[in-house]
């Protein structure tokens, strides 16, 4: 049976390398993956990650497993970081992002890519996490409440009027791309 | 038939799962002309989150990053050590109190406690000693500058014969006592007790513990 989370914590806060190895290797895919969905940024997203690490490593941590999960713990602690992110830079479009190999497909791809990034950005935080959790990061409604601390109909709820809003700022794009197609 | 609130709850659902509309459904899309907007936004962005799910995976230097993150672990366990090692300096310190502690009362004891009657239980009725200059029986102080001999004679005391002299300086110790009558004799001392089998007397102690003098006591002293 596999350690919890916690009980890797509690190994790691003792000085324990292999539970912290083990720690990181469960969850630094995911956080990392979540940042950069959240910034749009693979350079912010690193950084991210590692400090969120960072902090759980250091003496002044403040993961209290009475109030949550670790998992929970730490996405929040990456979310407050992106924010602070955003607000130094005032979030200007992500560059750093992966391309396709088709040229002309390519321009368009990165523009679509760059749009709904842009377009997440620009979501109320609640729900770019509900876009974010289960839709880029395929997490069910359950598990995204877990980690948000809401209800799952609330995650529901968010996650629906979310993807309306999206879909709308990607609409002039997607018929471009339709006409670029034909 | 399908209102469009049930239509868009089920279309976003079947968009995120690529599954097709069901029958009812795509009845509803082909009469609503808002609907069937809204579903082909749906998958357009779908198909735009598959791409950046494969994107989020594809790109990655993940052992660089973990290399970092191990190094930093590795200069920052000290300090996740701190807590643990304040607690045992915390430990060492009230263990070091308690020791002090320990050696005071010892030391009280020794000065102000109960002592054991250090009469051997032969010259003695009980184990119990009277009083003397304190409320525990015992007296203890130096000679000072007068002689052995001197500081015994001086003090109506009778010395004990074939005891090892005091040495000068030598601190001695007074306890008041009952003594049997054959027991002094022993030591050399006869005393008309007038019958008695005891007698209250003061016994000279030197360091050693061995009785030096005695001081026999009227009753009403004792």
């Amino acid at each position: 049976m596999q350690p919890s989370d916690e009980e890797l914590y509690r190994r790691m806060r003792k000085g324990d390398q292999l539970a912290f190895a083990e720690l990181y290797t469960r969850r630094e895919p995911g956080l990392h993956r979540y940042s950069l969905h959240m910034s749009g940024s693979w350079s912010v997203a690193e950084e991210v990650t590692h400090e969120a690490f960072l902090r759980l490593m250091g003496p002044q941590a403040g993961f209290d497993p009475r109030r949550g999960p670790l998992e929970a713990y730490l996405y929040g602690v990456a979310r407050n970081l992106i924010r602070v992110t955003r607000r130094d830079k005032s979030g200007g479009p992500a560059r750093d992002l992966p391309g396709t190999h088709d040229v002309l497909g390519d321009l368009i791809q990165d523009e679509m890519t760059a749009a709904l990034y842009a377009a997440l950005r620009q979501l109320p935080e609640p729900y770019r996490d509900a876009v974010v959790l289960c839709d880029l990061e395929e997490r069910s409604y359950e598990d995204a409440a877990r980690l948000m601390g809401c209800a799952v109909g609330t995650i529901r709820s968010r996650l629906h009027r979310a993807r309306a809003l999206l879909a709308a700022r990607l609409r002039p794009l997607t018929a471009s791309s339709a006409m670029v197609a034909k | 038939m399908m209102n469009c609130r049930a239509c868009i709850a089920q279309l976003v659902e079947c968009a995120r799962a690529g599954l097709p509309p069901g029958s009812q459904l795509q009845g509803h899309l082909r009469a609503c002309p808002p609907c069937r907007e809204r579903w082909e936004g749906e998958l357009a962005l779908s198909a735009q989150f598959r791409k950046m799910r494969g994107a989020a995976f594809a790109r990655r230097q993940p052992d660089a990053q973990r290399e970092r993150i191990m190094r930093a672990f590795e200069q920052t366990r000290p300090i996740a050590f701190r807590p643990s090692l304040r607690w045992v300096l915390g430990m060492a310190a009230v263990l070091l109190l308690a020791v002090a502690i320990s050696q005071i009362w010892r030391v009280g004891q020794h000065l102000t406690g109960p002592a054991k009657n250090p009469i051997p239980e032969e010259f003695t009725n009980s184990a119990t000693g009277g009083a003397a200059d304190s409320p525990t029986g015992n007296t203890t102080g130096n000679m000072g500058a007068s002689g052995p001999g001197e500081f015994v004679s001086n003090n109506d005391f009778v010395e004990v014969p074939y005891a090892p002299p005091l040495a000068t300086g030598e601190f001695v110790r007074i306890v008041r006592t009952e003594l049997r009558t054959t027991a002094l004799a022993r030591m050399g001392i006869y005393v008309d007790a007038a019958g008695a089998d005891e007698i209250p007397a003061d016994v000279l102690l030197g360091e050693d513990g061995f009785p030096r003098g005695v001081r026999v006591l009227d009753a009403l002293d004792f």
